[in-house]
């Protein structure tokens, strides 16, 4: 039974004109170049559409999302302003139209996405306004054999600055996150997104991002994947305006037979721009990973700095990472580089540290560690840090 | 302390061991010298726990245990300690968490108490100066940028903090100048307390005039050739190794 047997469809969007149509597109195989390395396999089940919580929780400084429904925090944020799907005026359901037409991702997850959406939320950065208390996002499923698929749709207004964490938890014990996040980076202002994945043995996520940039403005994500059966992350980020920063990264961690795939693509539309992206995966047991990094520079993005890494070590003989860098450059004045390794442990390393008394064990942990600082120094919050850091240790794959 | 008995050892189907006896003593100070490739770091390592030589004969018994049973992080905890004669760059991994976790497990495996921080950053201050080790190189990343004598008195400082009963010293002595090495000997002389027994490779004299050993061995393909009082050493300055080289041709 296929994913799109039980697909009701929902009001979410009933301001959208002209929905795809879930029929219309087939379940991608592995033939489509984009899915070669990822089966649908785990997803492509009969997941109950989520339903609403009777009594939903609700969080003192986060948004809640559980089971695609969301509830705002029950404190506000000085300076961001939060708008559930049923309050949006008309002005902000255009905001909401112009930021899903930027993208062109057409298949069957956008549609099922569009057609049976829980809920959506929008949070608005207001001008001009530094916003020094980070927006938390807490995402649970807590029905079980559910598929949640919330929208987060978020703009950062010229000249502000905002941080915002997304934390996948794990609550059920087999679940499907479809989620969609659409961010635009107005002119002069600065947006972080750091995200945390650490979900249940069966929980799936699926999480679509697609970001655009205004001129002179900053974008920072990081993508920490602790834990999760099947995860596949899009990002898509667009960069439209001149002098722009946008900075990317992500470490990932399958273990068992999970699988963790990252598809990023950065679009260099315009001339002097900076972006910089380093991915580094840490593979245990039969743990499966995919990365996929295009680099898109048009022809009139002169100027161009983008820099790109991918740096694998694989823990197992079992474990198995798929990566392949795509860099398009049709500009000719631009410095673009790359690099993607995949190897062992520095034995010589361990060895060092296992002669000073450390066992194999922590040894390893501490070279993972070191291994991924590079990532983890980019988490700008000490506490969401600390907070990433904890769950590796939980989880048996970084040490104190 | 230590007795190695007819050790053979190999690595990738190379014989390089073939034989090697030797005993140390409690508060024994041994040289080992002898031509490059005679197998002076390959025993070191053997000692040492790595896994990519075997070990195909003999014993080696530490502290009446048998060293050769034990995994490399149980040897040091027992009280041996390799500094290597290439200290290897780890980036990422700052040099005090990793000597906090070291003497951690140590101290726990000797039946110790944990230290408190306090207790901690004043044993680094202590142990650092005993080497002269800017204060600062042990806030880096293990070994990451050090220049060849700072990753030697490194080695020292971190022999200083785990306070081992047996010492192997794996060509401390090249890399070093002549100030380096006397703060490196000094050091090592510190330590030196009638108990705690050294292993000292090196291919000079200039080391062993500080630090004196009370035997001089010279390992030549894989075996003991020969051994001496400090004498030795002097004689293999003057004469180098060919002559020791062809007796033991010969055979
Ligand atoms: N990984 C290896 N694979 C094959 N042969 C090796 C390996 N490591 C060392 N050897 C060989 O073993 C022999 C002994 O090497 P070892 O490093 O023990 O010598 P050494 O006495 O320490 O020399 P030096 O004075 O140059 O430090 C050499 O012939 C060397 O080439
Ligand atoms: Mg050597």
């Amino acid at each position: 039974m296929s994913i799109v047997a039980e697909i009701k469809p929902t009001n979410t969007f009933s301001f959208k004109p002209n929905k795809h149509s879930v029929a219309d597109f087939p379940m991608p195989t592995t033939r489509v170049e984009s899915w070669k390395y990822t089966r649908v396999g785990a997803i492509d089940t009969t997941w109950k559409q989520a339903e609403r919580n009777a009594n939903p929780t609700t969080l003192e400084n986060a948004i809640r999302i559980e089971n695609g429904f969301i509830t705002l925090p029950s404190t506000s944020i000085a300076g961001i302003q939060l708008t559930l799907g049923k309050d949006l005026s008309a002005a902000q359901q255009e905001t909401i139209l112009s930021l899903l037409s930027k993208e062109n991702r057409t298949d069957v997850f956008d549609a099922i996405s569009e057609n049976a959406s829980n809920d959506l939320v929008l949070i608005e950065v207001e001008k001009g306004k530094l916003v020094e208390e980070v927006l938390a996002i807490e995402l649970g499923n807590s029905s079980n054999l559910c598929m949640s698929a919330p929208y987060v749709f978020i703009v950062s207004k010229e000249n502000s600055v905002a941080k915002i964490t997304v934390d996948f938890k794990g609550e059920s014990e087999q679940s499907f996150h479809l989620v969609n996040v659409y961010a635009h980076v107005e002119a002069y202002a600065q947006l972080e997104i750091h995200q945390l994945q650490n979900t249940s043995k069966n929980e799936c996520i699926l999480l679509r991002e697609s970001i655009s940039q205004a001129e002179k403005s900053v974008f920072k994500i990081t993508t920490v994947t602790a834990s999760g059966t099947w995860v596949r992350n899009e990002l898509n980020i667009r960069i439209e305006g001149q002098h722009c920063e946008t900075f990317l990264s992500g470490a990932y961690f399958p273990k068992q037979d999970q699988l963790i795939d990252n598809h990023t693509f950065v679009d260099h539309q315009v001339a002097n721009c900076y972006s910089n992206e380093i991915y580094k995966g840490v593979l245990f047991d039969n743990g499966k990973g995919v990365f996929n990094g295009k680099v898109y520079v048009h022809i009139d993005a002169q100027k161009t700095n983008a820099y790109q890494s991918n740096a694998n070590i694989m823990m197992s003989d079992n474990a198995n990472m798929f990566t392949k860098p795509e860099l398009e450059i049709y500009a000719d004045d631009v410095k673009c580089s790359h690099g993607s390794t995949t190897g062992q442990f520095n034995e010589e390393a361990l060895f060092y540290l296992r002669a000073r008394g450390l066992s194999e064990e922590s040894a390893k942990r501490l070279l993972v560690s070191a291994f991924t600082s590079d990532v983890m120094n980019r988490i700008s919050i000490p506490s969401w840090k600390e907070y990433v850091l904890a769950t590796l240790i939980q989880n048996e794959i970084i040490t104190e | 302390m230590l007795k190695i008995e007819n050790l053979h050892a190999r690595i990738e189907e190379k014989e390089i061991l073939k034989g090697l006896s030797l005993t140390i003593g409690e508060g024994e100070v041994h040289a080992i010298m002898g031509p490059n490739g005679s197998g002076k770091s390959t025993l070191a390592s053997v000692l040492a726990g790595r896994e990519d030589y075997e070990v195909t004969e003999g014993t080696v018994t530490f502290n009446s245990k048998d060293l050769l049973d034990m995994a490399a992080e149980e040897r040091a905890r027992e009280g041996l300690f390799l500094a290597f004669q290439y200290p290897v760059e780890i980036p990422g991994v700052s040099n005090m968490n990793f000597l906090k976790a070291a003497v951690g497990e140590i101290r726990k495996h000797r039946g110790l108490e944990a230290l408190t921080a306090k207790e901690f950053l004043q044993l680094v201050k202590e142990k650092s100066q005993l080497v002269e080790l800017d204060g600062q190189l042990a806030n880096r990343a293990v070994n990451e940028g050090f220049s060849g004598g700072e990753k030697k008195r490194n080695e020292i400082f971190q022999m200083a903090m785990l306070d081992p009963s047996l010492c192997v010293l794996d060509e401390t002595d090249s890399g070093l100048d002549i100030d380096a090495l006397r703060i490196v000997s000094e050091g090592v002389n510190a330590m030196r307390d009638g108990k705690r027994s050294f292993v000292v490779i090196t291919h000079y004299q200039r080391l062993l005039d500080h630090i004196v050993p009370d035997f001089v061995h010279v390992l030549y393909k894989g075996k003991i050739v020969k051994s001496g009082t400090k004498e030795l050493a002097l004689e293999l300055e003057e004469k180098g190794y060919d002559w020791l080289k062809e007796t033991e041709d010969a055979k």
